[in-house]
């Protein structure tokens, strides 16, 4: 086990995997804004403009209220680090991730689990009643996804018999594209349901406006400045990546995936390279669908988000009854 | 019986008990004559010393050692005490069949530990709080106090059915004064009559099964009980029986699924110290008595038995955590949250039959790790959680979470002292909470490898269960938190509360500590479970499960997943520090205070009374529920005082409102808004909003009883008409009866 830590190779990998996650996390936000603008007939936001609003927002004071408390300072830290530690779980382009000896799949839900607490937190700590709306809502639509996570990650981790992300991956991989079951249709399905409702995306919530209509995710982070804003922000960029790294993983198993492997003599340069690459194709392939399901739905009210949420439910135990039979 | 020459560390043990219950009996006129200071803190330092003693006695086998102390020999002949094996007490006494004998094996040891340590802590805590509560008869609250948590200690280190019994009583009758302590409250009476009635029904069944095994072994020991078991003397329906027995018997205290009813309402009128015990302990000897019926004295049943425990235990939890998310009373709130830590614990309970069933014993011993160490955690995090309850219940006399908020700013060591509480209870990593309800997912997952086709198919659906029960878990906690104290304070009561003092802080602090230090450092608190484990199971997996720097991997058969919560933490503090670096080296740390934007509301003079008449008419609305449980109305002209914007904030109501309108199915609601003034309907209406939460099945059991009782009196007013006659009829008929019985029976003789 030491081994694998102190080998420099995984190391690196390990945090170019992170960087990568870090360096285009707000890439495809403002990538899925510029698809929704295309398909608006409008031209759209830069697709640098993330970076830009990221460090704008760094750049400026932080106006706090005056009741706010301590957890109000420490919150966005610990949403934004909570985020930050569940992607070193994460296998982006190669099986070996920064931490996989320290958390699995399950521990990677319960530390997102965290950075959601505490957002909840800091939606209530200003005395304002938009925030303790806005925690009310979103911690519940968090979790009434839950089951559904949890039964797709137990849909796969019975059939690797693992937690251990990389090791699903992998067999995933070894599977290959051709012997893809019917069960694993119903588990996307209902995996994009869970990600749209994690992520605050639009047929439960909408990312870009704090309407009263809308105030799930918006209205937590309503008296949010400055740097507290800013990650705020990017830990909500970081979570839709994460969850888009794992249903590009687990749902599309092509690439050279398992070949960059530190264990394996011909390491070398191109092949990361050409992973990278793979990677960022797969990723947009699939943030292209929640530009579109945005612009062709609308926002469903709150009290039917749960009827949503129970179509994934659905969707997932379906799956799972199709891999057991 | 023969008295054997070498005497063991059991006897010593026994010694120490009984000194503890002669010196608890001699304090007593101490107690009402003097300081019950002096006697708790008295009391607390002899719970540390017996706890670390039986802390120890666990991890190196001092019960089976043989000591030669001095004087041992004539100690244990002072108190007639007998030794018959290793770790067995006996002291006979003349009734037939009624022996008080002991067992310190590592189970009953770990069981005292933490009684005993629970029992320091919250004896600690009442040398302030009684003073702070203003309780008047401090003096009766020490003995009953102390008597509780001796009758929980003897309840578990009972070897004896009869002598079990007896202790159990005495623990249900003390708690259930506790329960009445503030006697003149019309709740406590009502809560504490459900208690005694429900916990004797319980009994009932207890009685029932130990009487069932009397006639199955000739014997109330449980040493003869195991050889039952060994020796596969029960039939598939005699096991049944048992089972549904002890299902009724023991999980009325324990409050599963159908029984709960009266823990929800007992638990938040005690004193809050007597609170953590109850929750944090007591109801865990009911699952005690479970696991050594099923893991000792029943033997090789089929793994139905299992998997109706880990249903009833899914159904716990689910019930538990939703009835938890909707109350405004806190204490309440922690009390529903128990109910469904039981039903975790009920689940990895189940698990581990399940394996024991198929005869998968390293499984066993994994699910059954999980399950001691999820009892540990959670008699440290819900004891914290209820002696916070209690510092925040005695600093702003109100339970009511519609009341509090804002107590952050004025208690800042309390709070963030129950922040590490409500992370724990969550379940959220680093807290001691998550890595045991890690354990009992990975034993779900493990369960799929028993070659059962409906416990394959249901073990995805438990854990679904599971996360779904973990995520409203932490809604309740955020409302728990966020509401009580964040923001603003909602009444005069949470705006006029200090900081309580030292030694509540001090305990519910090293109660906060061991729920970090069990969530980073794990196997400190796995080593002394792997002892129980081994025991019951005769392996031992503590090398299998832990590896050097802290984590904790699955069994290497079953190579599941690893957690490392070390790993975690060292990786969120290093990230922690570098995005504050940046954040320094890049960006601006300026802060500005100012005012939170509340959509034009006047946000100035917050304390300032002179716009009473205004906010009284506008905020009315929001702020006068009339809770159940909670009738502390005197507060409400305060709260009108208030200006808008500190009733503008969301209430606890109104942040559960979601929760109840999905799940509207299983809530027992009374929701009404009432006009109180019928002409000023339309400009600055004065309203009541009515809010009645109850248990869906409390009314189900109420309508029943009262139906039952109702043919109950019927009948007696049938049979005892007031008749002179009818009497006398009813002599003479038993009469006759009596004399053919008699005859019958003397010509049978």
């Amino acid at each position: 086990m030491w081994n694998d830590i102190l080998n420099l190779k995984v190391a690196l990998i390990g945090i170019a995997q992170i960087l990568i996650l870090i360096i285009i996390a707000p890439f495809i936000n403002s990538y899925i804004n510029k698809i929704k603008s295309i398909l608006r007939g409008q031209r759209g936001r830069p697709l640098l403009q993330g970076y830009k609003d990221i460090f704008k927002l760094i750049r400026k004071e932080v106006v706090l209220s005056e009741d706010a408390s301590y957890i109000s300072k420490i919150a966005p830290y610990i949403v934004f680090v909570s985020i930050l530690v569940s992607a070193c779980f994460l296998p982006v382009f190669s099986p070996q991730a920064l931490l996989s000896f320290t958390g699995d799949i399950i521990a990677l839900v319960y530390t997102i689990g965290l950075g959601t607490f505490f957002m909840a937190l800091y939606g209530m700590d200003q005395a304002s009643s938009f925030g303790g709306l806005g925690s009310s809502r979103d911690i519940l639509i968090a979790s009434l996804a839950e089951p559904t996570l949890m039964l797709v990650i137990f849909a796969f981790a019975l059939q690797t018999k693992t937690t251990n992300i990389s090791q699903i991956f992998i067999d995933i991989h070894k599977n290959g594209f051709l012997n893809y079951p019917v069960s694993y249709v119903f588990a996307l399905m209902a995996f994009l349901i869970i990600s749209i409702a994690e992520n605050g995306r639009i047929p439960v919530d909408n990312p870009d406006t704090h309407l009263e209509l809308t105030m799930v995710h918006e209205a937590m982070i309503l008296e949010g400045s400055g740097r507290h804003l800013a990650l705020f922000e990017y830990s909500s960029y970081l979570k839709l990546i994460i969850f888009i790294t794992l249903a590009s993983n687990i749902f599309l198993p092509i690439g050279v995936y398992s070949g960059v492997s530190s264990s394996i003599s011909s390491f070398s340069f191109l092949t990361i390279l050409y992973a990278i690459l793979f990677y960022i194709l797969k990723v947009l392939i699939f943030a292209t669908p929640i530009a579109f399901i945005e612009i062709s739905m609308a926002k469903l009210r709150f009290f039917r988000v749960p009827d949503f949420l129970m179509l994934g439910f659905v969707l997932s135990i379906i799956s799972l009854v199709l891999y057991s039979i | 019986m023969g008295r054997t020459d070498t005497l063991n560390g059991a006897v010593i043990l026994m010694v120490i008990l009984i000194v503890i219950l002669f010196l608890f009996l001699l304090s007593i006129p101490f107690i009402i004559s003097f300081n019950p200071k002096l006697s708790l803190i008295f009391s607390s330092a002899i719970y540390l010393l017996l706890s670390v003693f039986l802390l120890f006695s666990l991890l190196f086998g001092y019960a089976k050692l043989p000591l030669s102390l001095p004087f041992s020999i004539q100690l244990s002949e002072l108190f007639g005490l007998r030794s018959s094996t290793s770790d067995h007490i006996t002291y006979l006494t003349t009734i037939p069949y009624l022996k008080f004998s002991y067992l310190f094996d590592s189970l009953s040891l770990f069981f005292g530990f933490l009684i005993a340590f629970l029992g320091f802590i919250s004896s600690l805590y009442s040398f302030n709080y009684l003073y702070e509560e203003h309780y008047k008869n401090k003096s009766l609250f020490v003995i009953l106090f102390n008597g509780f948590i001796i009758s929980m200690l003897f309840v578990v280190f009972s070897a004896n059915g009869l002598s079990f019994l007896i202790f159990w009583e005495i623990m249900s009758i003390l708690s259930f004064f506790l329960v009445l302590f503030e006697y003149e409250k019309e709740e406590s009476k009502k809560a504490a009559n459900l208690y005694i009635i429900m916990t004797h029904i319980g009994t009932f069944f207890i009685f029932l099964l130990f009487l069932y095994m009397f006639m199955k072994t000739g014997s109330f020991s449980f040493e003869t009980w195991k050889h039952l078991g060994i020796s596969g003397g029960l039939s598939v329906a005699g096991m049944t029986i048992i089972f549904i027995l002890t299902l009724l018997g023991f999980g009325m205290k324990a409050g599963i699924f159908p029984l709960h009813v009266w823990l929800p309402k007992a638990h938040p009128e005690a004193p809050s110290s007597v609170s953590a015990l109850m929750s944090g302990i007591m109801i865990k000897t009911a699952i005690y008595m479970m696991i050594r019926f099923y893991f000792e004295f029943m033997k090789s049943y089929g793994w139905g038995f299992g998997f109706t425990i880990l249903l009833i235990g899914a159904l716990t939890l689910i019930y538990g955590v939703l009835n938890a998310g909707i109350q405004d009373n806190i204490k309440r709130l922690l009390a529903y949250s128990s109910m469904e830590n039981i039903g975790i614990m009920l689940m990895a309970l189940g698990l581990a039959m399940i394996f024991y069933s198929q005869d998968m014993y390293l499984l066993c011993a994994f699910a059954m790790m999980a399950l001691l160490f999820h009892i540990m955690n959670h008699a440290l995090f819900k004891g914290l959680l209820f002696l916070g309850s209690g510092a925040i219940a005695s600093q702003t006399h109100t339970k009511n979470m519609n009341k509090l908020g804002g107590l952050v700013k004025k208690m800042p060591a309390a709070s963030f002292i129950f922040l590490i509480g409500v992370l724990s209870a969550s379940t959220l990593p680093p807290f001691n909470g998550f890595v045991s309800e890690w354990m009992i997912y990975q034993s779900l997952l493990m369960a799929s490898s028993v070659n059962i086709e409906i416990i394959k198919v249901f073990t995805p659906i438990f854990a679904s269960v599971m996360a779904l029960a973990g995520g409203l878990a932490a809604l309740a906690f955020v409302k728990a938190y966020g509401i009580s104290f964040l923001g603003r304070a909602r009444s005069q009561g949470a705006n006029s509360a200090k900081e309580p003092p030292f030694l509540m802080l001090v305990s519910m602090g090293i109660l906060a500590f061991l729920c970090f230090l069990l969530g980073i450092f794990s196997f400190i608190g796995l080593m002394p479970i792997n002892k129980v484990v081994k025991e019951i199971t005769d392996i031992s997996i503590y090398k299998n499960i832990t590896i050097s720097y802290g984590s904790i991997v699955t069994l290497p058969k079953y190579s599941l997943g690893v957690v490392s919560p070390l790993g975690l933490l060292a990786a969120g503090v290093i990230f922690m520090a570098a995005v504050y670096l940046f954040i320094k080296i890049f960006g601006n740390m300026k802060i500005r205070i100012f005012e939170t934007f509340a959509c034009g509301l006047e946000n100035k003079d917050v304390y300032n009374f002179s716009d009473a008449q205004i906010s009284k008419d506008v905020c009315n609305a929001g702020t006068s529920n009339n809770h159940e449980g909670n009738n502390d109305n005197t507060n409400n002209d305060n709260i009108n005082a208030y200006t808008k914007i500190n009733n503008a904030q969301y209430s606890s109501t109104g942040f559960s409102q979601p929760l109840r309108r999905i799940f509207e199915k299983i809530y027992n609601i009374k929701e009404n808004l009432i006009n109180e003034e019928y002409k000023r309907k339309y400009f600055f209406p004065v309203k009541n909003y009515i809010f009645k939460a109850g248990d869906l099945f409390e009314c189900f059991y109420n309508s029943f009883a009262s139906k039952f009782l109702e043919k109950i009196s019927k009948l007696r007013a049938y049979i005892q008409g007031g008749v002179v006659q009818t009497y006398i009829a009813y002599i003479v008929g038993t009469l006759i009866i009596l004399l053919i019985w008699v005859s019958w029976f003397y010509h049978a003789g």
